[in-house]
């Protein structure tokens, strides 16, 4: 069994996000920020959350992400995107909606103030049945001008979890301005003592991820993160490579990531929310960690059934036997 | 840029007229799970490509002493084929564990005697089985034993202007078994691989075969451990010794999939067990 | 190099096209006919990423030479739409998030195919074995076996 603590974002704080939601001619919106998708599913939940706070259906955002020209999100990395990236939507939504309200209080000689927006109806609050326009017709109005006057209603949002403090040289110490996920894993391993192979039977893993804004996309992290740590943990080397440094992998067929057949005959997976206050709606990230469970869990499953620490990476059947071959030495001795 | 010439004939005799012209300037192609990898990495450059997939060389025929299974025949169809899993299971069996799916539905039995790889899964089992190929060219045919086709790592006696045809598979009783270990479960290359056959006449050993793969610079008949079964009561002492045996007879290599010292030691555990696990094997009967 | 013309059925519709002798099918699918969907991995018969149906059986376009299909049908996952229509395997895998990135896709989609095909009703072990050639980085095998087993139990 392993416990994980996953920092999320950078402690230390800076490390922002940048984001830019234009409304198009036709009323949708357009979502520009540069949170690049590994497949994680960034590009989904971040129109999740612009949906969200304009109060539109998510049919009504795209969502470009993938080019250098667009508003820096600094890196998919660190599970900061799901921690840091909502809240520059967010932000970016607001100062949208702030430019609408301009915009419609200019053209109903109204107070900002009082100009009302639900989702896709806009209205100045006591005069509605005069001044309501759909989104639509606002977002039309904006861009042709013609009898409006023209503008461009462009939000822009930015976000970072306070200022970047570097840690006490003394003591190590830094302000904790991002946020930690909790992960437990557990596994179920059959260790063949006369080849050495490892059979992960059964793994399970839990995750306490503030807020699963789209819980499918965190089932498959968390799924997806074992096979990613399972590999770490039995098959997969880098430098200095197995069985030493001079056998570097040449062809994917020398690298030996896990397929179906070394997949667990049971998985389970579970999502535990406690909101966090530093996150959107509570979320935080937590992917990476559900690669970093799997390798500790193996290795005290494998120590339950022989009686073993392994202590090294990936845990060929070559260290399982030598491991036994020293153990048995040590009893001998 | 250099010409490449693509020939398909559908007669053997086009066939090995195509390779007589070429020589050893033409790479034959069947089921191209290993010429392919080569040609895409330009690790080869021929000057012909002989297609032999449609000479009709993919059956399995009953003889009345032999399996007869044309070279073009896929390791999945050996893996399938009801005459295969009868009258040689050891090699259905290797037929089933080696590559997946898809290479197994191109991977041919004659490509995988000619590309002539230490770690090559069926060629274990064919060998355990004391089978022959069938090597034809335009001058005539010959039949040879597949223990003495193998030089070495991806080295055989078979000339530039010769074809496997058929592979033999003697019909004779025994209890066998296939055992494999790789680096992963699914779709792995042999770390070591053993296939034995044991001919019993009640609890003594009429004869035996025990052959490794990836364990030598040729898949590795151990015929010392053999001989000590060979006319002896089978103890699970025995077993051990031969198993011991078997490994003394191997010289294994160190390289990405696993050491020399793992190689040996897991070897030793896999023959113990092919043994073992073989007794306990419904015996096949021609 | 010399071209020559290889004609065979491509998702239900003979194609000819001009090809060299060393060109895989992979190369021509997607190079010289545009179709995409088989991805290149590794070019080395590993991945599964480019595996096609070839008289209905999977093998990896990137082994197979394209002058050795001549005459023969090939489906990739472009033709498993039937007028419009997702295939159930293909709306099982939207559906039940069978993928992340998305890349193993294609292979994944046609390996399940074969694998319904033979058996209808595959056991968890079935699965795993036969879909075992193809590799997902992203670690979705947890929900590709699911998906393959609700296409089985008739949900889609």
């Amino acid at each position: 069994m392993a416990y994980v603590l996953h920092p999320t974002g950078n402690k230390g704080g800076g490390d922002p996000s940048h984001a830019v939601i234009q409304l198009k001619p036709d009323g949708t919106y357009v979502l520009l920020i540069g949170a690049m998708d590994l497949g994680q599913g960034a590009p989904t939940i971040l129109r999740q959350v612009a949906a969200d706070a304009l109060g539109v259906p998510i049919e009504k955002i795209l969502v470009s992400n993938y080019d250098n020209l667009l508003p820096l999100s600094v890196s998919t990395s660190g599970s900061r995107v799901t921690l840091i990236d909502p809240h520059a939507v967010v932000n970016a939504a607001e100062d949208l909606k702030r430019q609408i309200r301009e915009w419609f209080a200019q053209q109903h000689e109204a107070n900002p103030e009082d100009v009302e927006i639900e989702g896709e109806t806009v209205y100045v609050r006591g005069d509605r049945e005069r001044t309501v326009m759909t989104m639509e017709q606002v977002a039309m109005g904006a861009a042709w001008g013609g009898g409006y006057e023209p503008a461009s209603l462009i939000g822009r949002g930015a976000w970072q979890p306070g200022k970047y403090h570097a840690h006490d040289p003394e003591t190590g110490e830094m302000p904790n301005v991002g946020a930690i996920s909790f992960g437990a894993a557990l596994a179920e391993v059959e260790v063949d003592t006369e080849t050495g192979t490892v059979d992960v039977l059964r793994f399970a893993q839990v995750w306490e991820v503030g807020k699963a804004i789209n819980p499918l996309l965190v089932r498959q992290q968390i799924n997806g993160g074992y096979c990613i740590g399972a590999g770490f943990a039995l098959t997969e080397s880098c430098y200095p490579y197995f069985p030493s440094v001079e056998y570097a992998p040449e062809k994917m067929g020398d690298y030996f990531m896990p397929t179906f057949e070394d997949y667990p005959q049971q998985m389970i997976f579970g999502i535990e929310e406690v909101p966090h206050p530093n996150g959107v709606q509570g979320a935080k990230g937590f992917s990476e960690g559900s690669a970093s469970g799997p390798p500790p869990a193996i290795a005290s499953a494998i120590h339950d059934a022989i009686g073993v620490w392994i202590t090294e990476f990936p845990i060929t059947p070559e260290v399982i036997l030598r491991a036994l071959e020293a153990k048995q030495a040590g009893v001998e001795s | 840029m250099r010409e490449v010439l693509y020939y398909a004939p559908t007669e053997l005799t086009e066939a090995t007229a195509i390779l007589a012209d070429h020589r050893d300037k033409a790479a034959v192609l069947a089921g191209g799970t290993d010429l392919l990898p080569k040609l895409n990495y330009y690790e080869v450059k021929p000057h012909a490509l002989l297609y032999i997939g449609r000479l009709g060389l993919s059956s399995i025929h009953n003889g009345s002493s032999a399996l007869t299974i044309g070279a073009t025949t896929t390791t999945a169809d050996l893996a399938t084929h009801h005459l295969v899993q009868q009258y040689a299971p050891a090699l259905a069996q290797a037929a089933r564990l080696s590559g997946s799916v898809a290479i197994q539905n191109a991977a041919t039995i004659g490509g995988n005697i000619a590309n002539a790889s230490p770690a090559a899964d069926l060629v274990v089992a064919l060998l355990a089985l004391d089978a022959s190929v069938r090597l034809l060219s335009h001058s005539g045919q010959r039949d040879v034993h597949l223990a003495d086709f193998f030089l070495g790592p991806h080295l055989t006696i078979l000339q530039p202007d010769e074809l496997i045809t058929q592979i033999h598979v003697p019909l004779s009783p025994g209890k066998t078994e296939f055992l494999k270990l790789g680096r992963r479960k699914g779709q792995t290359l042999a770390v070591v691989s053993v296939a034995v056959r044991l001919q019993l006449d009640g609890d003594l050993c009429h004869d035996a075969r025990i052959v490794l793969g990836s364990m030598a610079p040729t898949p590795l008949r151990c015929r010392t451990a053999e001989h000590l079964l060979r006319g002896q009561k089978i103890t699970t002492d025995l077993i051990h010794q031969a198993a011991t045996q078997a490994i003394a007879e191997s010289s294994p290599i160190t390289d990405q999939r696993a050491t020399a010292w793992y190689r040996k030691k897991a070897g030793e555990a896999l023959v113990q067990r092919a043994l073992l696990q073989a007794l306990d094997k419904k015996e096949v009967r021609p | 190099m010399k071209q020559q013309v290889l004609t065979f059925i491509l998702n239900g519709e003979e194609v000819a096209v001009l090809v060299t002798p060393t060109e895989t099918l992979l190369d021509v699918l997607r190079e010289r006919l545009q179709i995409t969907g088989p991805k290149r991995g590794c070019d080395d018969g590993e991945c599964g990423a480019c595996t096609v149906l070839l008289d209905g059986e999977p093998v990896r376009s990137c082994l197979t030479l394209a002058l050795t299909v001549e005459g023969r049908t090939v489906t990739t996952v472009e033709g498993l739409m039937v007028k419009g229509e997702l295939d159930r395997l293909q709306k099982a895998f939207y559906e039940r998030g069978a993928f992340q990135c998305g890349f193993c896709t294609p292979g994944m989609l046609m390996v399940a195919k074969s694998l319904l095909a033979k058996n209808p009703n595959p056991s968890r072990d079935e699965i795993r074995s036969y879909m075992a050639g193809n590799l997902c980085r992203c670690g979705s095998y947890e929900e590709i076996i699911e998906a393959i087993q609700a296409v089985a139990a008739g949900e889609y």
